[in-house]
């Protein structure tokens, strides 16, 4: 029996129970396509929202000095000369790099006045960056690179009563003990959906925030961004290379944790949600593979007798149970790829209270889809680890069968 | 005339007796008082000392009662002119370079005054430690090879304070604060003052060194060095006003 033979012959013995093996294919096919939906949706969203909220804080990278994380103290910084540039150009993979001067300082106006979280912006490279300019609900964005104006948040403005033209101080520490103390106009009022952020948040032009600070030409950090979430970790690694010890690399997860658990946990029950599903498709496929098994025993046992190895005859099964799960595995795929492809290029837009959640983690109200073919491959892996779970059981079967008792029929 | 002189010495017998059973409560008052009698007046030098970097800064101060203070910054150039004042439960400080007077929150006394290891609260509102604290003696230890009291001083119910307890060595006989540890509200230490160099200064023999180490920073201190002083003058309520706060050019 040559090999072609055999494929020939498993191929031809799955359609003797035509309806059998469309439902159990079917029954793949359903999964697959439901899992794929799902997975391809999350991934679809974690990359895209991902590339989105990083860019308003974290970037994919922070480039920070090795003792900012800490206390986040203004004496901990980072050059911002042409040479430092030069280097951030080196490492592999970097499209974007927007320099920050975060620091804290008290805020004050008329007789109120607070802790505020100060952010020094170099004006046009953030709002190519981050969008910064949309932000902004009444009044105008920054027109200069150093000009004496601050763009404060909305629950900000609404705690010191501010509005545009008014004057906000701004009131702390500087560079090396000495004392920041700014005085400045509100050019703006911003609008942040995190509203933690809104009520503390006060931006200045860099060079503006650098003179406050009396840091020269340094800043706290270096955000990095690159083509695409999947390249962090080789980013990351070139970025480590390249900057030395002295440079603290910190990727968005580390900045923003709870942005990075919230991926985590959505992830974790997408995956739990997969399991139940492939959890009852796989006992729905080991049915048919132990009824395919079980009924053919008395053939099996004439197949034996009359000089077939078992170890083809086990061959010949498992291929099969192949078939079946390929079968399905193809249905799934033909009627999950044009929905998905659809929806990669037509994204679901999200509305009402959906849509509001979404915004106020600072991510944008839509569903985009993943089309990455690790997606595929890991959905296929699964379905082709159930088979092989399931095959066992002939395999098992034919291993045992006693030729005489399975002629006679009595099992 | 001899029954006079008894009691004369009758009630010396009982002052002593007092004094020798002084309460924790009123041995934290005495030591106040000495540190800043009815009104005060002190010329000082703080240096900032980090593990990259020192910096120095002179200024002079003020206090009247438990209740008013004002501090002003003489040196370095640029911060000269800038001034913090109390007045009751209020602090403001005067930023010279933008003509502002900034109100300082009360949940800002917690935070570095000007950069330096003491907080606002510690320089500005000293007498926080007597109207805001419950004492109790603890102890007798020696510390710098002076005896002292150890007193450990509890918030009061709604105090507006910064920590959430001291532990504080008064000298026993000169009623100088010779340590004060503060511990936050889990009962961690924060920081630790300690005072050296007792000296006639003012007409009074006090510690002329103070120093402040945070405790989870071994590298950096802040110094503070008495230079002069003056005690129990007359000084008018409305020299602690915002108004003379901008106007002082000492």
């Amino acid at each position: 029996m040559t090999p072609e033979f055999t494929v020939r012959l498993a191929w031809r013995n799955i359609w003797r129970q035509k309806r059998r093996t469309l439902i159990t294919a079917g029954a793949i096919a359903v999964a697959l396509l439901l899992s794929l939906v799902m997975r391809s949706m999350q991934e679809g969203s974690y990359s895209h929202n991902l590339d989105n909220a990083t860019r308003f804080y974290s970037g994919y990278l922070q480039l920070q000095d090795s003792g900012f994380a800490e206390n986040q103290s203004i004496d901990k910084l980072l050059p911002a000369d042409q040479a430092f540039v030069e280097r951030i150009r080196s490492i592999r993979g970097v499209t974007i790099a927007v320099p920050r001067l975060e620091s804290f300082a008290l805020g004050a106006a008329g007789d109120r006045s607070k802790g505020v979280m100060v952010m020094g912006v170099a004006p046009q490279a953030e709002d190519a960056y981050s969008g910064l300019a949309e932000r902004v609900l009444k009044g105008r964005y920054f027109t200069s690179e150093d000009e004496k104006a601050v763009l404060v948040g909305g629950k900000l403005a609404e705690y010191f009563s501010l509005r545009v033209g008014d004057e906000f101080v701004l009131y702390g520490q500087g560079y090396h003990g000495t004392t920041a103390a700014g005085l400045y106009r509100v050019a703006g009022i911003i609008h942040f959906p995190n509203q933690q952020i809104d009520a503390r948040i006060v931006y200045l032009p860099l060079k503006t925030a650098q003179a406050l600070y009396q840091t020269g030409n340094q800043v706290s950090a270096w955000v990095l961004h690159g083509n695409a979430v999947k390249e962090i970790p080789a980013l990351e690694k070139s970025a480590r290379k390249q900057m030395g010890k002295d440079v603290n690399v910190r990727d968005w997860a580390d900045i923003s944790p709870e942005l990075a658990q919230q991926i985590g946990l959505d992830r974790a029950s997408g995956m739990f949600m997969i399991l139940v599903l492939y959890g009852v498709v796989g006992f729905g496929l080991f049915a048919t593979i132990a009824m395919m098994t079980l009924e053919r025993r008395r053939e099996f046992a004439v197949m034996l007798a009359t000089g077939m190895g078992r170890a083809k005859l086990q061959v010949l099964v498992v291929l099969e149970s192949l078939f079946i799960a390929l079968t399905g595995v193809i249905m799934g795929l033909v009627l999950a790829f044009p929905i998905l492809l659809w929806f990669y290029y037509h994204p679901i837009q999200l509305t009402g209270n959906l849509a509001e959640t979404f915004e106020e983690m600072g991510f944008e109200a839509i569903m985009p889809f993943s089309l990455a073919p690790e997606l595929f491959a890991g959905q296929i892996l699964i379905v082709l680890t159930l088979l092989v779970i399931c095959s066992l059981y002939p395999v098992a079967r034919i291993f045992k069968l006693e030729v005489a008792a399975g002629l006679k029929g009595n099992l | 005339m001899k029954k006079s002189l008894l009691i004369l010495f009758m009630s010396l017998m009982v002052q002593t007796g007092l004094a020798l059973a002084e309460t924790a409560n009123e041995i934290v008052v005495k030591a106040d008082l000495k540190m800043r009698g009815q009104s005060s007046y002190t010329e000082m030098t703080m240096q900032i000392i980090r593990p990259t970097w020192t910096r120095s800064m002179s200024m002079k101060a003020w206090t009247k009662d438990q209740d008013y203070s004002l501090v002003l910054v003489t040196a370095p150039a640029q911060d000269k002119g800038s001034s913090s004042l109390k007045r009751f439960k209020e602090m403001w400080n005067w930023v010279p370079n933008i003509e502002r007077i900034i109100k300082i929150a009360p949940s800002m006394l917690g935070q570095s005054w000007m950069g330096s290891d003491f907080t606002n609260d510690d320089l500005i509102n000293q007498s926080s430690i007597v109207v805001d604290y419950t004492h109790k003696l603890i102890k007798e230890e020696n510390f710098d090879k002076t005896l002292c009291w150890v007193i450990e001083a509890t918030p009061k119910p709604n105090a507006p304070v910064v920590w959430g307890k001291q532990v504080i060595w008064i000298s026993k006989g000169e009623y100088n604060m010779r340590k004060v540890e503060y511990y936050d509200e889990f009962e961690d230490l924060i920081n630790t003052m300690s005072t050296f160099d007792v000296k006639i200064l003012g007409g009074r023999k006090i510690a002329t060194r103070q120093e402040m180490l945070p405790a989870d920073k071994p590298d950096q201190k802040t110094v503070l060095l008495f230079h002069k002083a003056q005690f129990d003058f007359d000084i008018p309520f409305e020299f602690f006003s915002q108004k003379n706060m901008r106007d002082l050019r000492i």
